[in-house]
């Protein structure tokens, strides 16, 4: 849950590199939500066309189960990754809202080196983890067990990359010692997209 | 040893404001480099977290939920429960309470409620002169009910996590659901009558508006009734109950005339936020749930608890007691993922059953929904009424009065929960 | 040095003394130089979730039936084809043989080890292992023939090969996970599932469907497992130990099994009153037979893998 914003935000105009980052994950961003946005239709569709066969001649599509579980995984994992461009996870703000500017700023760096960590990790696990993966099958349509964990690989990596935007941005703020009054403010002049009015956390 | 690192790692990074679920990333990778294991473990693990047929449950009632705040199902509820109960005592604050179980029959999310059904809620009672405070210490108070009555995210996650039928889950929540609700309105009586605030004034009961508000309201009223009706006459399973509800919500929205594209497109972004938020929680907390299950957590509380606890009424006090804190420190999917089959172990040899235990178990969590420091439907609330997460929080104090009474029901009350599966489900 | 054993069964499950024997047996026959902790309940994930962790070695070992090991090796989706093994004896000889050697092989060098392989050429241990209750069909009305199958609503689990089989048979089939299976006999999602009597005497779903028919619809066998990093990093004296410890184990299972298959059944019948259908086979195998031969023109098994299974005696 990203805070309130305040109105001191607007005035700092982004570096040329990273406006051009921004705009570029922009556009990935909104690639994310659409591909996470068909998989749920998909998903939805599939599902109640399943319990409608189910009602209406007592049968089902055998495979719909599998179809169904692999093909939401998109929208779990390309979803979060468009959840962190727009920065509605979420996150404790009692108790670092307390804290200086200063070390408000550092504990902002501090996070997306660790989102890096660990979401970099989680691709590398991946990676390493493949071969196991292709030497098994899916139960039901025998598919490569590497499939249901690619939405996983790509997901993460992108988050990667949005979370070395925002760490740049950062730094970049702090280098050029800008007076820092509220964090969120500053989070609010990076973010790659903005989340729409209705969805809250 | 390890897994009280990874709480801690954890804890400390909520703290200095990194990502809940990136701070539960960084302490897995440290509990699973602590003990040995190989890492490559960790996505499959993730991978397996989330991939279930069952959980899909999950994204389908979301969407339900958010289509139903689309279609003007909300609006309709809360107009019937106002000519329902809006003559009682409390007036509008009982109208939120009953709307809260009506829309609860096809939502499966408190925080669908506490945004949609809230939001409509809360601007009906300011324009009547409610405080602002009430208005939202009510609605959130309510919203709590959502999970109880099927269908319900938490319900399905702790029936997966443990091996409990989703369904006799579901069922067992009905009734929980209906005496929350109770605790809920007496305490709005006696409240209201006691302290006189003249601000809280029952409106006319007019039998014409029921009936009125009845037929319009029919298509998105009949909702509880197909949901339930499809769970006991077994026309499917609860996941994809969820299926049915979303096409139904859509359906109703339709009718209505009040699903637009451009609404249409803001639930399934919703939806999509929404879940995946929940699911990469649940994702890195099914790897986290590998270390601790090594070091055999549970056993170890089990032994614990049983060698030190012989009375079942003070081990189930002392349970929900843990789980109040646990609620407060964790969102509800990654505590039931966590612990519940810790406490089950533990409950059961107390004589509780899994069916119980989980409408409990859910029940707490949600009350650690809107407590503070991680009560994230403060927040939500708080944005929803207009004031800060400090007043709503002041202003519920008093409604943990009918919550507790009501969770030590469920808790001590084993009928509550198991009469209606019992009745539908055995012959 | 500790090794995990995971188990998808409870500590209070029938089986479960045969699980703390394995684990008693290799502590001793190591001279104490192994431990062996179990996990019981799924604590490291569900069945098929293990299986990976021990591919991957995060798991050491796991004990339980074969059949989950289709994931790494297709071909042992042949284990849960309905009504291709003649009896327990031949699928004990099977067990034995060079075809699910080969089998072995390919899990080996996808990080699987069975330890105590070359016992299972014993009939006697490979029939130790094999589970001996019969997976018949329960329902809530009786089924005698394939034909009883028409329109017949049949719960299955997540898997490519049976659910294909009883398409096959006729059945409507529907996959519905374990635990809810209760309820939607209860309510009529499914009328039936196929099982042991066993399983379902355990799972009360007799209360709605009362009546088993026998169709000997395959044959389980429960072996240990393990991770071949683990395997690996053992020196011969720990490993030969697992092997007699194995080995031995086998006998334990056998008689708890046996067990359990007489009071289970005994039960099931005083308590739920079940009907124990014993129908003529000969139906159920000619309605199958066609089935065999399309799964092998469409790649599901083997060329030729069911005709040399068969042909062992
Ligand atoms: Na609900
Ligand atoms: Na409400």
């Amino acid at each position: 849950m990203t805070s309130g914003l305040t109105a001191d935000a607007g005035h700092l105009p982004l570096p040329k590199g990273l406006a051009v980052f921004r705009r570029i994950l922009r556009h990935v961003g909104q690639a994310e939500l659409a591909l996470a946005i068909a998989a749920l239709v998909v998903v939805t569709t599939l599902s109640g066309a399943q319990a409608l066969l189910r009602y209406s001649v007592g049968g089902s599509i055998w495979w719909a189960q599998e179809v169904a579980e692999t093909t939401i995984m998109v929208a779990y994992f390309l979803g979060i990754s468009y959840v962190f461009k727009t920065r509605q996870y979420i996150l404790i703000e009692f108790v670092s809202l307390r804290f200086p500017p200063s070390v408000q700023m550092a504990c902002y760096v501090f996070a997306q080196v660790l989102t890096v960590l660990f979401t970099g990790a989680t691709v590398y696990l991946v990676v390493r983890f493949a071969p196991s993966l292709m030497g098994m099958r899916t139960p039901l349509l025998s598919m490569s067990g590497l499939i249901p964990a690619l939405p996983l690989a790509v997901g993460s990596a992108l988050m990667v990359v949005t979370s070395l935007y925002y760490l740049a941005f950062g730094l970049w703020v702090m280098s050029r010692g800008f007076e820092i009054t509220s964090v969120a403010a500053i989070e609010r002049r990076a973010i790659v997209t903005d989340p729409m009015d209705e969805v809250d956390w | 040893m390890i897994s009280l690192t990874m709480l801690v790692i954890s804890v400390a990074l909520f703290l200095v404001r990194v990502p809940v679920s990136i701070s539960l990333g960084i302490a897995t990778l440290v509990g699973f480099l602590m003990i040995g294991l190989p890492a490559t473990v960790i996505p499959s693990r993730m991978i397996d977290g989330v991939d279930g047929f069952a959980l899909l449950a999950v994204p389908f009632f979301i969407l339900a939920g958010n289509l139903m705040n689309a279609g003007g199902v909300t609006e309709r509820i809360f107009a019937f429960a106002r000519a329902v109960v809006g003559w009682i005592s409390g007036g509008l604050a009982q109208v939120n309470i009953v709307a809260s179980i009506i829309f609860a029959g096809m939502s499966g999310s408190a925080l669908a409620d506490l945004a949609g059904l809230g939001a409509v809620e809360m601007r009906a009672m300011k324009k009547n002169g409610y405080p602002v405070g009430f208005s939202a210490a009510v609605t959130l108070s309510s919203c709590t009910i959502g999970p109880l009555i099927p269908p319900s995210i938490i319900l399905v996650i702790y029936g997966l996590a443990t091996n409990t039928s989703i369904g006799q889950l579901f069922l067992g929540g009905v009734v929980a659901g209906l005496v929350v609700a109770a605790a809920l309105m007496i305490f709005v009586y006696a409240y209201v009558r006691i302290s006189g605030v003249e601000w809280a004034k029952p409106e006319p009961f007019v039998f014409s508006k029921v009936v009125d508000t009845a037929i319009h309201g029919a298509p998105a009223l009949l909702a509880p009734v197909i949901i339930l009706g499809s769970l006991v006459l077994g026309v499917t399973t609860p996941s994809e109950l969820g299926a049915i509800a979303t096409a139904y919500a859509l359906l109703v929205g339709l009718l209505y005339r009040q699903i637009t594209w451009r609404r249409l497109y803001e639930a399934l972004v919703n939806t999509v936020v929404m879940t995946s938020v929940i699911m990469y929680l649940f994702a890195i907390a099914t790897a986290m749930n590998f270390v601790i299950a090594r070091e055999r957590v549970a056993h170890h509380a089990a032994e614990l608890m049983s060698s030190y606890i012989t009375s079942p009424f003070v081990g189930i006090l002392l349970v929900n007691l843990f789980l109040l804190v646990v609620g407060m420190f964790l969102e509800g999917p990654v505590a039931i993922l966590i612990i519940a089959p810790i406490l089950l172990t533990v409950v059961q040899e107390l004589g509780m059953g899994p069916v119980q235990f989980g409408v409990m178990l859910s029940f707490n969590l949600l009350i650690g929904m809107i407590t503070p420091p991680m009560g994230i439907g403060l927040f939500v609330g708080a944005k929803v009424a207009g004031t800060t997460p400090e007043n709503v929080l002041k202003a519920s104090l008093p409604f943990f009065v009918p919550l507790i009474a009501g969770l030590l029901i469920i808790s001590f009350v084993p009928g509550v929960t198991t009469w209606l599966p019992g009745l539908v489900f055995s012959r | 040095r500790t090794l995990s054993l995971g188990a998808n069964n409870n500590a209070n499950d029938f089986v479960a003394d045969g699980f703390r024997f394995l684990a008693q047996r290799i502590n001793e026959l190591s001279d104490g130089e192994l431990e062996v902790e179990i996990f019981w309940s799924s604590q490291l994930g569900g069945a098929r979730e293990m299986v990976q962790g021990v591919a991957a070695g995060a798991i050491d070992m796991q004990l339980d039936v074969i059949e989950l090991l289709v994931t790494f090796e297709p071909r042992i989706g042949v284990l849960s084809m309905p009504l291709v093994f003649r009896d327990r004896d031949h699928f004990a000889a099977f067990i034995g043989s060079d075809i699910f050697g080969g089998f072995m092989d390919t899990l080996q060098s996808k990080g699987i080890v069975i330890p105590a392989r070359e016992a299972l050429a014993n009939p006697e241990v490979a029939k130790n292992w094999v589970r001996p209750y019969d997976r018949g069909l329960v329902s809530t009305k009786p089924i005698f023939s394939p034909d009883d199958l028409a329109g017949f609503k049949l719960r299955m689990y997540e898997s490519e090969i049976p659910i294909k089989s009883w398409e096959a048979l006729g059945a409507n089939v529907q996959v519905v996970p374990w635990p809810d299976v209760y309820t939607s006999l209860a309510t009529g999602v499914v009328d039936g599932l196929t099982g042991t009597i066993t399983d379902n005497y355990e799972m009360k779903h007799f209360e709605n469907a009362p009546y088993w028919t026998n169709v000997h619809e395959y044959f389980q066998i429960m072996h240990p497992w393990m991770s071949k990093m683990t395997w690996d990093s053992l020196t011969d004296s720990q490993r030969a130990a697992i092997d007699q410890a194995v080995e031995e184990s086998s006998y334990v299972f056998a008689e708890l099994m046996n067990q359990a298959l007489t009071e289970s059944s005994a039960k099931a019948q005083e308590e739920y009153g079940v009907s124990i259908i014993q129908p003529p086979i000969g139906p159920w195998i000619e309605k199958m037979k066609p089935a065999h031969a399309d799964f092998e023109t469409r790649g599901l098994v083997e060329e030729g893998l069911i005709g040399r299974i068969q042909a062992i005696d």
